[in-house]
């Protein structure tokens, strides 16, 4: 007897259909898997062959093939487990169900058979959408996450004989509510938060900055002059996600299994800080698998590379591209994926080999061509897409840590940066760009008109402080998003002299 | 070429002890019968030992010594012979004064009043920044500014003297052809452009070595009537320049650092065994050469031009509290901010203004300060 079962497959972050075939036949008792199945597939022999004896079901001794069609496509992963043991089930005649059609399996099976937590499943069911799948049996653990999606039933299952008790009628399942996301939003708590950082009142404008229009931001400083730690407090001012913005960040965590099955979604931007060791594979992405990199899980969120020269050189510059299209191409041996990965980079870096240089507490020693040969590991072509340059200093004011004078809380400032956000996503309504810093040229000209003052001011700036000619543009995007925060419509004065303030690094007394 | 000359080239080339050189020519009261020479043979026997017989040979035989003479007709690089009449007087004082002082630019800048201002190339912002000063004060004081074109102090020295429309003497380690180190290649180009001189005792192909920084600080110290010392850690180049300068009878000064800089652990030593005097004004400088040396130099009047004053008139009065405060000592933005109680956004909208404006200055790590 022949049955068919429908299942998904992934490549990259986009599902597509699989049908599972399962044929008895007559002969030396055998079980044989074809169309491209990978060794995870292969070896669902064994746990597929466990799990129906221990669900009390029979085994057929007879000749078996299995299919898995389109046999051109490689499949990958263990998810499917469930749909071939279905499929065998319905040969033995263990499931009687007529429409059969309508249901579709994800899901690894254990030797018990309870049901396994799968990865990408939500992309799996977002592509299930598309394709016009209509009921989805999943693992019970991946119920959080799918609960974000409507207009399809979704049954999350805790064991084999859970599914097959279903579809014979016997204890017939409930699909899965739908969850609000506005709801899940509410309860944000951040770990890090502003109101704990004395002080440093110039970075912390600057990363109000950064966050509400996307601007990289680099923070210079010597080493202890806490960086890093308002670097962790940046998540708690990002602007809030939209459910869009927040399902695509789920399907790529999801694929990349790093999604937090109690959360189900991604509702925080997500905050990825790699190693200074990293490669450049794990960065951008690929492997074997050809697995989401670090700048694609940071995707709607925040790149953290702390002690930016560090990194490896090349490693570096494979962030270029990704930077200025938002997307990066992994290609491997079969296919080519496309994963999204729009990130706002922050880095810090010290300003010296030694770390003090400019410090007035500490003396830095290092000569000019040692502190060249430093800066000299960052390429021009990266730091020219960084718009934000903010001074850290180590000094630790005694009587400023004394005072009890109470810093202004994350949550003070988040409601600023999702007010010049809301501004920005309207002047953008309709156009690719989502921020400021995404401006395209002509974006620039049209909103970033300057009155004959500003425009002096501008070209004063440049004459006295020897700008570089490349920080105009970000100049004034820069000043296009404190003109935001400051809810007003045209750039004033003050807006570009605070844009201005934040490129120390091009001027000449740096060195 | 007179032979006189292509044979002090060839002298000049010689990696033998200048000594040893002297006392050859003990033995050749004609000075030409040297290029005569073939054999290890005659009166030369008494002078060198066989090994550095060949090795001066050889720099003729070779036909390197051709080559540079050669260049030296050819190219922009100068030189002047012991025996020539513009030899540079203060040389002829050394033990064994230079056969030959190759030069790019003005070499009578030699004959002048001359101060040499030499540092640790690994230098502080306070080592810069009195450095700085010094040259400024010190070059519009009528002084030309001797130092090594390294980097850190040496070269500050260099700039501020060009600041000031000064002139200035650089001392390199190296032939002229190329400068060391690289990141000083303008630099050279400027000091030569606005009047000033190169000068070295290495023909123009010579590549540096670790000795020859040495042996340059002996012409530094030779060239100028007073050394003054910035920075110098306790191990430092600078400290060889003092030894030479106290062996020639030259005035020392020494710029004082804090007592826990590393920076600054030589000048410090200097000044607490007596060898240099302790100075903090570039006044200081000024009036005791005038003293020793019977100088008539004018001491410059205050710093401050007259014409900042109408910048200042229309500051408003949070503008004014920031340009006062700065006038004392540089101070970092979260002090600024404290001072002022104005919001972080606005005091940097603020400062930014008034950098451009050209009233105060930006300093790394956050740091602001008075405009210079």
């Amino acid at each position: 007897m022949l049955a068919k079962v429908n299942t998904l497959g992934l490549v990259g972050i986009e599902g597509f259909s699989v049908l599972v075939e399962a044929d008895l036949n007559n002969g030396l008792p055998k079980f044989d898997i074809v169309g491209l199945p990978d060794t995870a597939i292969k070896e669902s022999k064994e746990r597929i062959r466990s799990a129906i004896k221990n669900s009390k079901y029979k085994f057929p001794m007879l000749k078996l093939t299995v299919n898995l069609a389109p046999a051109d496509i490689k499949k990958e992963g263990p998810i499917y487990d469930l749909p071939i043991a279905i499929a065998l089930l319905i040969c033995t005649a263990e499931i009687e169900c007529e429409n059969i059609k309508d249901y579709t399996f994800i899901g690894e099976l254990s030797l018990d058979g309870e049901m396994r937590k799968a990865q990408g499943v939500l992309p799996l069911l977002i592509s299930a959408r598309a394709l016009g799948h209509k009921k989805v049996f999943i693992p019970f653990e991946n119920e959080a996450e799918a609960s974000f999606i409507d207009g399809i039933e979704i049954y999350p299952v805790k064991s084999l004989q859970q599914v097959v008790e279903h579809l014979n009628n016997v204890n017939v399942l409930q699909p899965l509510q739908v969850s609000n996301f506005k709801e899940v939003q509410i309860n944000m708590t951040e770990q890090n938060d502003f109101c704990y950082v004395k002080g440093q009142a110039s970075a912390k404008r600057a990363m109000e900055i950064s966050a509400a229009g996307g601007h990289n931001l680099m923070m210079i400083g010597p080493p202890g002059a806490g960086k890093t730690m308002l670097a962790r407090c940046m998540p708690s001012i990002l602007p809030t996600m939209t459910f869009d913005e927040a399902l695509e960040v789920t399907k790529i965590h999801s694929v990349a299994g790093i999604l937090d099955s109690k959360e189900g979604i991604v509702w925080r931007r997500p905050f990825r800080s790699p190693h200074h060791t990293t490669t450049a594979v794990t960065l951008t992405g690929g492997g074997n698998k050809a697995k989401p990199g670090e700048i694609s899980m940071a995707h709607n969120g925040v790149l953290f590379l702390d002690e930016l020269p560090e990194y490896n050189r090349k490693t570096l510059e494979t962030l270029r591209q990704p930077l200025e299209d938002g997307v990066i191409t992994v290609a491997r041996l079969q296919n080519t994926v496309e994963y999204p990965a729009q990130f706002m980079l922050l880095t810090s870096m010290n300003p010296c080999p030694c770390g003090n240089y400019g410090s007035k507490i500490k003396e830095c020693r290092c000569t000019s061509t040692q502190i060249h040969k430093y800066l000299d590991k960052l390429s021009g072509p990266l730091m020219d897409r960084i718009d934000l340059h903010v001074e850290v200093d180590g000094v630790s004011f005694e009587d400023l840590r004394e005072t009890d004078k109470l810093e202004e809380s994350s949550a003070t400032i988040r409601e600023r940066v999702n007010k010049a956000r809301d501004i920005q996503l309207k002047r953008f309504a309709g156009t690719k760009t989502n921020c400021n810093a995404k401006m395209t040229t002509n974006q620039v000209n049209t909103y970033c008109a300057l009155s004959q003052e500003s425009e002096d001011l501008i070209k004063d700036a440049f004459e006295r402080l020897n700008l570089s000619a490349r920080a105009y543009n970000r100049i004034l995007k820069v000043a296009r998003t404190i003109a935001d925060l400051d809810n007003s419509e045209n750039i004033e004065l003050s807006h570009i002299a605070e844009a201005i303030g934040y490129r120390s690094l091009d001027k000449k007394y740096w060195i | 070429m007179d032979i006189r000359k292509k044979i002090f080239i060839w002298l000049s080339m010689s990696e033998l002890e200048l000594g040893t050189l002297y006392d050859m020519l003990a033995y050749f009261p004609r000075i030409e019968e040297l290029w005569e020479l073939e054999k290890y043979q005659g009166k030369i026997v008494y002078a060198l030992t066989g090994d550095e017989f060949r090795s001066f040979m050889a720099i003729k035989e070779s036909g390197e010594l051709e080559r540079v003479i050669n260049d030296l007709e050819t190219g922009n690089i100068g030189f002047v012979c012991y025996f020539e009449q513009n030899y540079p007087e203060k040389f002829i004082e050394l033990d064994y004064p230079l056969f030959v002082v190759y030069y790019r630019g003005d070499i009578s800048l030699l004959n002048g009043n001359n101060i040499a201002i030499v540092g640790s190339r690994a230098c502080t912002r306070y080592g810069k920044e009195q450095t700085d000063r010094f040259s400024k004060e010190l070059s519009k004081a009528g002084f030309n500014i001797v130092s090594g074109l390294a980097e850190g102090i040496d070269g500050c020295a260099h700039t501020g003297a060009l600041k000031a429309n000064g002139k200035t003497i650089s001392v390199v380690a190296n032939g002229l052809k190329s400068i060391f180190p690289a990141i000083n290649v303008d630099l050279a180009r400027e000091i030569v452009a606005t009047g000033g001189v190169l000068i070295s005792e290495f023909y123009p192909d010579y590549k540096p070595k670790g000795f020859s920084f040495v042996q340059r600080n002996r012409l530094i110290a030779a060239a100028s009537e007073a050394v003054l010392v910035v920075e110098a850690g306790k191990v430092s180049g600078a400290l060889h320049t003092v030894n030479f300068a106290l062996d020639l009878g030259r005035e020392v000064f020494a710029i004082p650092g804090n007592c826990n800089s590393s920076a600054s652990e030589g000048t410090n030593n200097l000044i607490k065994k007596f060898y240099s005097m302790c100075v903090t004004s570039p006044q200081e400088i000024i009036s005791q050469l005038n003293c020793t040396q019977n100088l008539k130099l004018q001491v410059s009047q205050s710093q401050n031009p007259i014409k900042r004053t109408d910048k200042i008139s229309n500051l408003n009065e949070t503008e004014s509290l920031i340009y006062n405060m700065l006038q004392t000592e540089d101070a970092h933005f979260d002090e600024i901010l404290e001072k002022t109680q104005i919001e972080a956004k606005k005091l940097l909208v603020l400062l930014t203004t008034m950098e451009i404006r050209g009233l105060i200055r930006k300093l790394p790590a956050n740091y602001f300060g008075k405009k210079d």
